[in-house]
């Protein structure tokens, strides 16, 4: 936590427009991105964003000042994604047709292996697709993920070597790494291990 | 080096952090196929992490979001002094029920009855306006007055009608045949006798009521005057 954001929370609380125009500049980008990729829909990741955002400064008043901003704001954002999606299974599914359907340039490989891994990241379980996130794209350590989800360290790390093995093994699968010549065992995938949480 | 620690090696490379010993980890790769395959994959997904770009929010959403926010704090806020001022007004309203009440079964000790309490407190009123009608006074003192009120009637009846009927004989008694005698004041001095007489009635009925009382000095008042001739006086 930080002075700074001490101040800006406690004019929040007065109701200052600047102040909450700076809280959500400060963290949109972090919350929307998450968002996304958990939701795997840009305009449900919106939506979430603005609920997220919401929750945030209703729960300004009990928000510890000990604990830093980002970690908490992140939990709630994980949270709210989790209800969403457990929403959205029960109610028939909103697939962004508009990119499937537009043509565009063809895909080279890296292209491939991006839309690859995206669509490995869809398919993990969603507390494996949080921790690879916060990690690889937000670049969040261990410890602050350890803190925004409320588990310990040793949790976190097993599911990110667990969803890294997942991914790992789709892209093997679907030729996405190079295969030696006379290497038969290109295919198998070491017996998935992790440590226990 | 093993097939175990390998993958370790390999999951801290993905880490960021680099093996204290790469030429360990490049020995076992050598000999291990299985191991190998699960390296290159690691470097694809390296690769294609440095391909994956943040999703930017939409450039309009900061603006929606804080909006937003800055509207549910009004309502708030808003919602919070209406609740404030009726919470005030309800407890004016119970302190003001509950003096209410408290005057109305309060009876003050030592202070004499009085059927019409609030007949004190109303304001004067001019020669030419209006009494107002009396409040309802209080319910105890109310019915206490009231049970007075119509024992006093019943007994004041009662007497008048017994006095009513002895007048009736006093003029058929012959005068009695008595000696003169000096007597000082007061004029009325020969009838004091059916003063006793009256005030002996009254005395017996003067636990109930005094208008007996009152009845018989009527009846005493009444007497024609040359009855003190009659009588020889």
């Amino acid at each position: 936590m930080s002075a700074d954001e001490v101040t800006l929370v406690r004019r929040c609380l007065r109701g200052e427009a600047e102040a909450i125009q700076d809280l959500v500049q400060r963290f949109q980008a972090e919350v929307f991105g998450l968002c996304v990729r958990l939701l795997s829909h840009r305009h449900d990741a919106e939506d979430v964003t603005q609920e997220v955002f919401l929750r945030v400064f209703r729960s300004l008043k009990g928000w510890d000042p000990t604990r830093a901003l980002k970690p908490w704001i992140t939990g709630i954002a994980v949270n709210r994604c989790r209800t969403w999606l457990a929403q959205r299974a029960r109610r028939p599914e909103l697939v962004d047709y508009l990119q499937d359907t537009v043509p565009g340039p063809t895909p080279d490989d890296s292209t491939e292996l991006l839309s690859e891994i995206q669509a490995a990241l869809a398919e993990l379980r969603l507390e494996y697709r949080t921790v690879f996130v916060l990690f690889h794209e937000q670049g969040q350590p261990y410890e602050e993920i350890a803190i925004a989800l409320d588990r310990p360290v040793g949790t976190i790390k097993t599911w990110l070597h667990r969803a890294r093995l997942e991914i790992l093994e789709r892209l093997r699968r679907r030729g996405m790494v190079p295969v030696e010549e006379g290497d038969k065992s290109a295919a198998v995938v070491p017996e998935g291990r992790g440590k226990q949480p | 080096m093993n097939c175990d620690l390998c993958q370790d090696l390999i999951q801290q490379r993905l880490d960021g952090l680099e093996p204290a010993d790469p030429a360990l980890l490049e020995g076992h790769l050598h000999d291990c196929p299985a191991c190998r395959s699960l390296h290159a994959a690691a470097i694809s997904l390296q690769h294609g992490l440095r391909l994956l770009t943040p999703q930017s929010p939409p450039d309009a959403l900061t603006d929606r979001v804080a909006s937003r926010l800055l509207a549910d704090y009004r309502t708030r806020m808003r919602w919070r002094r209406g609740t404030a001022w009726a919470a005030l007004a309800a407890s004016a309203l119970l302190m003001l029920s509950a003096y209410l009440w408290w005057r109305g079964t309060v009876s003050v000790p030592g202070t004499p009855f009085d059927p019409n309490p609030l007949a004190k407190e109303l304001p004067r009123k001019g020669p030419d306006e209006l009494p107002e009608p009396l409040p309802a006074p209080a319910g105890v003192r109310e019915s206490m007055s009231e049970v007075g009120s119509a024992m006093a009637q019943v007994a004041a009846r009662t007497a008048d009608a017994t006095v009513a009927e002895s007048r009736h004989f006093l003029p058929l008694l012959p005068a009695p045949a008595l000696p003169k005698l000096q007597l000082p004041s007061p004029p009325s001095a020969p009838t004091q006798v059916l003063r006793e007489a009256g005030e002996g009635v009254s005395g017996a009925l003067a636990p109930i009521t005094d208008s007996p009382r009152r009845a018989l000095d009527l009846f005493l008042r009444d007497l024609p005057m040359n009855l003190d001739e009659k009588m020889g006086l």
